[in-house]
């Protein structure tokens, strides 16, 4: 713990004068030059033993059990010192820009691999360093996510997409099986109503960006997009696809088979386990932890099933989301940053971690361990982590997903059409750009 | 009695003037004093003001923090764009309406209850001061859980509605009851200092006034409002200024409880521009907490104008 | 002199008619009520488990008491350690605030100088101040004198709060001048009579401060997040929202709870005692 740092005050103080020298710059007029700077080339990394402090900031979350999963590396590296330190989850991105503008970065930042692009668009991070890992032994999505502009800037750690989670309990009452196709769903969350439960589908209703990340799913399905190809301009307005996404989306709540309200995302496994709602389209970790929040050992298996996510048009494409590492371009100590980072992409620490937390992994081959393998009701996750899609990679992604999510609300609480939906968000989003 | 110098120097700082030869061997000693005042202020006020108002007039994004000076200069757009975006103006509208009610409806609470202390209770004063101000020392984790839960759907409020065979509303999830909640958890944080603020007034207001008008048949109600709110005036308007500087920057409340929702109806200034900053738009995040502070100042200026007491 | 000895207004208790009396005690006691049933919820649940709670928010008293969030509280590492940053950040602010807010509203009240409306004016704008509109650049100051990660840099920026000054500033302006003059005859210097004659004087106005700034020191999330950089400089509230999540993706209740205890208990008890001097510091402050 550093109290005081014997510092030269007087000279640090003028340095503050920088601040001032912003405006003053600003005001100048010195303005963007032309965007051609590309990243270094990456130096290789070997295979002696770590060493040295090596500082890591993550979200709390999966990383709350990083310290154990840590622990063999820390032996076979007796010389490496590698601090942790975990940040309030919904605090994280602030804290993470704000340490960037301050220029005191970590050596290791967890990324959540849906939503990085805002932070390895930044030129903060560095390119992955060649060979460092195989890249053809994680999940293919999860794997390009980590890439901007053609450079790759993090390593999948932990890796999730969505699967149909509902109470096979009360299907079976009801008489129903799971939906296969999107124009299903309503139907059968009306049935698992009839069977008893208050909403036959509990959608995580945040009405914030995993909301909008929540639409743009139901747009791949249709085969369409919300940002063209080569990521240069938001495709909204006048796109069928997106505007029959929007409309199946809201259906389930104009339907009342979904609630407007509840449950927020800490919510979504007590209601289901009550009955409040009997059906999610969330991630394996409500597999995991079902049995703890129904306080019964056995419960998951006796009242749950899961499905593929129901298709459209189109096809089945799951979103891919989880943990991501990357190293900050000013760390001291990127040799170790990486070694340490090398370690956690190994099938063996992968396991370690799902044990431990019951983080999924994001190398393929760590699903055949007994641990994972053996559980039924995990299979279908890995199947969907074959057959997945990123959300837009560019800098604006969080903001344009999070505006979405509050007019889907709109949507859903019927003060706004799709029709309307489409034009304000081609309208929000031109204005706030792609950032390329 | 003392005409609220709080309030009158908010107004005008009227400094006595005294001999030459004295000032100016204070001064010296008036600016070693006021030293550690002023070196955090330039640090910690002063300059991120400038930083923030340059910031403001340029395109400054997250992408661009490792070249703080490659950016352009825009000059007022940034300020043009929010006034041209609904969520921005809304949230201006939402930031008074938090004011507006929720400056009066603390103030009326804390003065009844510091009335009430003050006249009826002695004995057990203490007690009932230190319950009413337990909310302002709360911890704003538990102050978020303890007011979600109140008003979940099926959450305390609710469940005491029903028993009396109301069937309450969905609080949080409507677009005009979410406010109203939002204000009242602002209210229930700061009815405890209004309250204080009061009873140090009311220790000030003479007793042999009142005794006379009890004398002369004056009832309670007529006292209370024709001799002890006419002398506390100067803590009411105290109280209303203090009130509305801190109501306008209003954060806590929202953020904890509705993260600005339902449809953005609870979004306030403050909320706007902490989550302008999460996006990495500087630029715009630099603005629109330079419109809030010409706001908060303009407030102030105003009521300052309008309450400065008559000499 | 306690509170009780200053004028009590309107009447006096034995004025009110005892029907009056009780409908008064009513009320009060039923306002009382609903202020306090939040803490009860709180302290209930602290005693409660997690999977207890999520199953039943809606119980004010546990049926089974355990004192396991509390033990798992303390068990995890480096608790113990954010619970001395924080007393050692409040520490700093308080005295901060005691020192340098009493020093700049004695100056203020008392002294006669030139640049005197400036500096006011600075007092006066400083209050509005919205944070979000200077934590970052604040943070790239403390940056830049090398205080980023250290307690130092937490308490900082809250050393001289501005309504500090104010109330300092206040009490000053209702102690006589010949006191002050007094003291200047006899030859004592203007930085003696600060600390000799008007410190001892202000007893009430720094116990206001006191509580203030100490409240807003232990209580403040968003500052101490942005400055500490790893969890050895984390305060009490930072580590508790760094660690409210148990198991995946579900909130630890019944340990937030605890921490929420934990957290409110030492304001609580420095209010208690200190409430005294607190409301004459106001009222000896001149707001009135």
């Amino acid at each position: 713990m550093s109290f005081l740092h014997p510092t030269r005050t007087r000279t640090k103080v003028l340095q503050t004068a920088v601040l001032a020298s912003v405006v003053a710059l600003a005001l100048a007029g010195c303005g963007r030059s032309s965007d051609g700077a590309s990243p270094a080339a990456a130096t290789k990394i070997d295979n002696k033993p770590a060493t040295g402090t090596v500082t890591l900031w993550a979200p709390d979350g999966d990383a709350t059990a990083l310290k154990d999963t840590l622990k063999p590396f820390e032996k076979a590296n007796p010389d490496v010192d590698v601090k942790v330190t975990l940040i309030p989850s919904d605090q994280y991105n602030t804290k993470l820009q704000t340490a960037i503008a301050g220029g005191t970065t970590p050596d290791i930042a967890q990324l959540y691999t849906e939503a990085q692009a805002q932070f390895i668009g930044s030129d903060a991070f560095a390119p992955v360093p060649s060979g460092l890992v195989d890249p053809a032994s994680f999940f293919p999505g999860a794997w390009k996510a980590g890439a901007y502009k053609g450079t790759t800037y993090s390593v999948p750690w932990y890796a999730y997409t969505y699967a149909l989670i509902y109470r096979k309990d009360l299907a079976a009452t009801a008489g129903v099986s799971a939906p296969t196709k999107i124009s299903d769903m309503v139907p059968f969350f009306k049935a698992l109503q009839s069977a008893g439960a208050a909403h036959g589908f509990g959608a995580e209703v945040g009405w914030d960006s995993y909301s909008g990340q929540d639409a743009v799913i139901y747009t791949w399905q249709e085969g369409g997009d919300v940002i063209n190809s080569d990521d240069t301009k938001w495709t909204f307005a006048d796109n069928p696809a997106f505007l029959k996404a929007v409309t199946e989306y809201s259906k389930f709540f104009t339907e009342g088979t979904a609630s407007v309200d509840t449950p927020q995302f800490l919510d979504a496994q007590p209601y289901f386990v009550a009955g409040k709602t009997a059906a999610l389209v969330s991630g394996p970790w409500v597999i995991s932890s079902l049995d703890t929040t129904a306080k019964q050992k056995g419960w998951t298996a006796e009242h749950v099933a899961t499905a593929p996510l129901p298709s459209g048009s189109a096809g089945n494409v799951g979103p891919v989301a989880g943990g991501s590492w990357g190293v900050l371009k000013d760390s001291k100590n990127s040799e170790a940053a990486w070694k340490v980072i090398r370690f956690l992409a190994q099938p063996d620490t992968q396991v370690a971690q799902y044990k431990s937390f019951g983080s999924m992994p994001a190398v393929v081959s760590a699903w055949d361990d007994p641990s994972i393998a053996d559980q039924p009701l995990m299979k279908v996750f890995s199947d969907q982590l074959k057959n997945t899609k990123s959300y837009p990679q560019v800098t604006t992604w969080s903001q344009v997903a999070t505006q979405l999510g509050k007019e889907l609300e709109a949507v859903a609480r019927g003060t706004e059409t799709p029709e309307q939906l489409a034009k304000n968000m081609q309208t929000f989003a031109d204005g706030v750009g792609t950032g390329n | 009695m003392t005409a609220g110098p709080l309030v009158a120097s908010l107004g005008a700082s009227r400094s006595r003037r005294r001999p030459r030869r004295l000032a100016s061997h204070q001064t010296a000693s008036a600016w070693l004093l006021l030293a550690p005042f002023v070196v955090i202020f330039l640090l910690f006020t002063a300059i991120p003001i400038v930083a923030s108002l340059g910031i403001s007039l340029t395109d400054l994004q997250g992408a661009d923090l490792r070249t703080p000076f490659n950016v352009d200069f825009t000059g007022l757009k940034n300020y043009v764009d929010l006034f041209k975006s609904a969520q921005f103006v809304g949230s201006i509208g939402n930031t008074f309406y938090f004011v507006l009610v929720g400056v009066p409806v603390t103030m009326i609470i804390g003065f009844l209850l510091a009335v009430v202390l003050n006249n009826a209770v002695r004995r057990a004063r203490p007690v009932f001061r230190a319950i009413f101000y337990a909310p302002v020392v709360a911890n704003v984790v538990s102050v978020a859980l303890i007011w979600q839960y109140a008003f979940n759907d099926a959450g305390t409020v609710n469940t005491a509605l029903k028993a009396i065979g109301i069937p309450g509303p969905d609080w949080l999830g409507d677009t005009h009851l979410a406010m109203p909640v939002v204000i009242a958890l602002g209210v229930w944080r700061n009815f405890g200092t209004a309250m204080l603020l009061f009873l140090a007034g009311l220790q000030g207001v003479p007793q042999d006034v009142h005794e006379a008008a009890a004398i002369d048949g004056a009832g309670w109600w007529r006292r209370l409002f024709s001799i002890t709110v006419p002398l506390l005036m100067p803590t009411i308007l105290l109280v209303s200024v203090l009130l509305s500087v801190f109501y306008l920057q209003v954060f806590d409340e929202p953020y904890l409880l509705t993260k600005g929702g339902p449809l953005n109806s609870t979004e306030s200034m403050s909320l706007y521009t902490y989550q302008q900053f999460g996006f990495g738009n500087f630029g715009t995040s630099s603005a629109a907490s330079f419109i809030l502070l010409l706001i908060v100042a303009l407030v102030s200026v105003i009521q300052f104008r309008l309450l400065r007491p008559r000499a | 002199m306690t509170t009780e000895t200053l004028p009590s207004t309107i009447t006096s208790g034995s004025a009110v008619r005892a029907p009056v009396r009780v409908a008064l005690y009513t009320a009060l006691g039923a306002a009382a009520l609903v202020t306090v049933l939040p803490f009860v919820w709180v302290l209930s649940g602290s005693l409660r488990t997690t999977a207890d709670i999520q199953s039943d928010p809606g119980v004010w008293l546990p049926s089974s008491v355990t004192f396991d969030n509390f033990v798992r509280l303390f068990s995890i590492s480096g608790f113990t350690g954010y619970l001395v940053n924080s007393i050692v950040v409040a520490a700093i602010v308080v005295v901060g605030n005691i020192i340098a807010a009493s020093a700049a509203g004695y100056a203020l009240a008392k002294l006669d100088f030139p640049g005197k409306k400036l500096a006011f004016g600075a007092v006066m704008a400083s209050v509005m101040v919205p944070f979000a509109a200077v934590f970052v650049p604040q943070f790239v100051v403390i940056v830049n004198l090398h205080l980023s990660d250290t307690l130092l840099g937490i308490a900082l920026p809250s050393l001289v709060f501005p309504i500090s000054i104010f109330i300092i500033r206040q009490y000053a302006s209702v102690i006589p001048d010949e006191v002050i003059e007094a003291a200047r005859i006899d030859g004592a210097g203007e930085l003696h009579i600060f600390f000799r004659i008007f410190l001892p004087l202000a007893g009430p106005a720094v116990a206001t401060v006191t509580i203030m700034s100490f409240l807003y020191a232990w209580n403040n999330l968003i500052w101490p997040l942005v400055v500490a950089q790893s969890s050895s400089t984390y305060t009490l509230p930072v580590g508790l929202a760094a660690t409210s999540q148990a198991a995946a993706h579900v909130t630890d209740y019944g340990l937030v709870l605890a921490g929420a205890v934990v957290v409110m208990l030492p304001v609580l008890i420095l209010f208690l005692f200190l409430q005294r001097y607190f409301v004459q510091g106001i009222a000896a402050t001149g707001i009135r």
